[in-house]
């Protein structure tokens, strides 16, 4: 019978070895994907650790400001804002009218 | 002023138009097959021939107004007293169109209160004569539509011929530009390897733009360093991060999880290449490279630097790896279920399927992947600048401060330039190299995947 070839001392322990291989591999994708997942976890632990305390309302509708108590982002994001609408108003049609193109 | 309202009349005109020609067409329609198109088209072949032929005389006098009014200005008897230089001439004239538009702007200069009003009568008349001339070719390219509105004529070909036009218009505008950048690089290049000759740039050592002039001026634009820097970072650092992380993610996600795993996974590595490129920068600098720094001091380095290679390479890394990942993930999932089928059932386990027919298999893909890892690496800019630091250096410790190709960009570029000296001109040479590279990287990278594809249909 064929078991008794697939069963021998060695073939076992061959087949250990290579389910141990099989686990480790495994092992080291996961490793992979919860290491990345990580440095986004510690990125986000850092950023809402440092940057929570200063967020308030003052901070979101201030300007610039040389006073840091006064100092906010609003005319930032007013930019950032307007940026984003010259480029949406100049690529949306342009960029649909080139698509269009038979 | 008057042109702006020129502009709402001529867009009123092709209104009226619009309607006029569709009313006149409704009554040349007799019944089923009596006209060649539809009354709307006729309308917008009239509205077009109006508000066209119009926007291009408005924008032609938009740009030689100026030019005329500044003309008149300077034959008045009050321009006699110009100073003779021109750019103090340039200076007064703007100043006078400043007041002129707005009579609380503050005066610098005298003149040009004195000149602000032949300035604005100027401008007054040569715009009525535009805003007339505008209104004219509105009204006769509108004569020529309403003559057009007959049975017979084929208004809806034209329309559509005119939206064609258009689409290609729009599709053009994009090539146009690439050419733009890519000739403006090429020509400012130009300029600079006229002071620099190319094989000292490429090859030289030493960067040292701030205090180049003189007869040995090509001495310090050696860019070398700064290639190595960027390759080193970039490709070297950066890709030791992201290779084995985005890959053996790529693998467990495509060969081990569950779908249902799958599904929670993916768009939680994918968040990590929706993070903005400055919040990586300060994580670098401030989080990262200070950790670099005790590291290196505890193995014995002696004044280790804040600004390291390996912060800047390891964060940009870990920028890399959704999109190493997704790349790879692509590749595998390209390769044929039969081929590891096949291998399963012969009683490999599911690691040498992957390591010996998977990965082989779509080894061309996962190359295309890095490639374009590679090539979006070395133009990365916002980490490099705030955790790399300014040292144009070749050396192969990673505790180095280290420059890189962009980093210099932005110094050069950034700030008040004067853009006749060489040091200004060596951003473009910088930047040309940089497209070169990027550009090879990515036709190699295209090439390897279309013909990867072609070979499993």
């Amino acid at each position: 019978m064929s078991n008794a070839v697939w069963q021998t001392p060695e073939a076992v322990r061959r087949l250990a070895k290579r389910h141990a291989a099989e686990r480790r591999f495994r092992l080291l994708g996961l490793s992979a994907i919860v290491l990345s997942l990580a440095f986004l976890a510690l990125l986000l632990v850092i950023m809402l650790e440092n940057g929570l305390g200063g967020l308030d309302w003052q901070f979101l509708t201030g300007s610039d400001s040389t006073n840091p108590d006064l100092a906010g982002v609003w005319g930032a994001a007013k930019g950032s804002m307007l940026t984003m609408l010259v480029t949406l108003v100049l690529s949306f049609p342009i960029g649909v009218l080139a698509a269009a193109l038979p | 002023m008057i042109l702006t309202g020129v502009l709402l009349a001529v867009i009123g005109l092709g209104l009226v138009g619009w309607f006029s020609a569709r009313g006149r067409a409704r009554l040349l329609y007799t019944g089923r097959g009596s006209m060649h198109s539809m009354p709307s088209y006729h309308g917008w072949h009239m509205a077009l021939w109006i508000i066209v032929p119009a926007l291009l005389a408005w924008t032609a006098w938009s740009f030689m107004m100026p030019g005329l009014v500044d003309g008149t200005v300077l034959a008045s008897p009050a321009a006699a007293q110009l100073p003779p230089d021109a750019m103090s001439r340039a200076a007064i004239l703007s100043e006078a169109r400043t007041v002129a538009s707005n009579p609380n702007a503050a005066v610098f200069n005298p003149l040009s209160a004195t000149l602000a009003e032949s300035m604005g009568a100027a401008q007054q008349r040569f715009g009525l004569i535009g805003g007339l001339i505008v209104l004219i070719v509105a009204l006769a390219g509108g004569g020529y539509g309403l003559t057009r509105v007959r049975a017979g004529f084929p208004a809806r070909t034209q329309v559509e011929r005119a939206v064609l036009g258009v689409l290609l218009l729009a599709s053009l505008m994009a090539i146009l530009t690439t050419f733009g950048i890519v000739a403006s690089l090429l020509f400012e290049a130009g300029l600079f390897f006229k002071d620099v000759s190319p094989i000292a740039f490429l090859t030289g050592t030493h960067w040292a733009p701030g205090n180049a002039g003189g007869e040995n001026i090509s001495d310090n634009f050696g860019a070398v360093p700064l290639f190595w820097g960027t390759i080193y970072i970039g490709a070297i650092i950066a890709m030791l991060v992201a290779i084995p992380l985005g890959l053996m993610s790529a693998i467990y996600l495509t060969q081990y999880a569950s779908s249902k795993v799958r599904k929670v996974l993916k768009p939680m590595l994918e968040i990590l290449a929706g993070i903005p490129t400055v919040v990586y920068g300060y994580f670098a600098a401030l989080s990262v490279a200070p950790i670099m720094r005790d590291f290196a001091a505890s193995i014995g380095m002696s004044n280790p630097s804040t600004e390291s290679a390996l912060a800047a390479g390891m964060v940009m890394g870990v920028m890399i790896i959704p999109f190493v990942s997704s790349m790879a993930d692509d590749s595998l999932a390209a390769v044929p279920r039969a081929m590891s089928d096949g291998s399963l059932a012969l009683g490999a386990t599911r690691s040498e399927t992957i390591k010996r027919v998977l990965l082989p298999a779509a080894l061309p893909g996962i190359v295309a992947g890095v490639m374009l890892a590679i090539s979006r690496a070395i133009g990365e800019t916002m980490i490099v600048v705030m955790a790399a630091g300014a040292a144009a250096r070749l050396s192969l410790n990673p505790f180095d401060s280290m420059t890189t190709v962009t980093y210099q960009i932005v110094q050069l570029l950034t700030g008040d330039q004067e853009f006749n000296s060489p040091k200004t001109l060596s951003a473009f040479a910088l930047g040309l190299v940089l497209f070169i590279v990027t550009l090879i990287l990515n036709i190699i990278a295209l090439r390897v995947v279309k013909r990867f594809r072609e070979a499993y249909e």
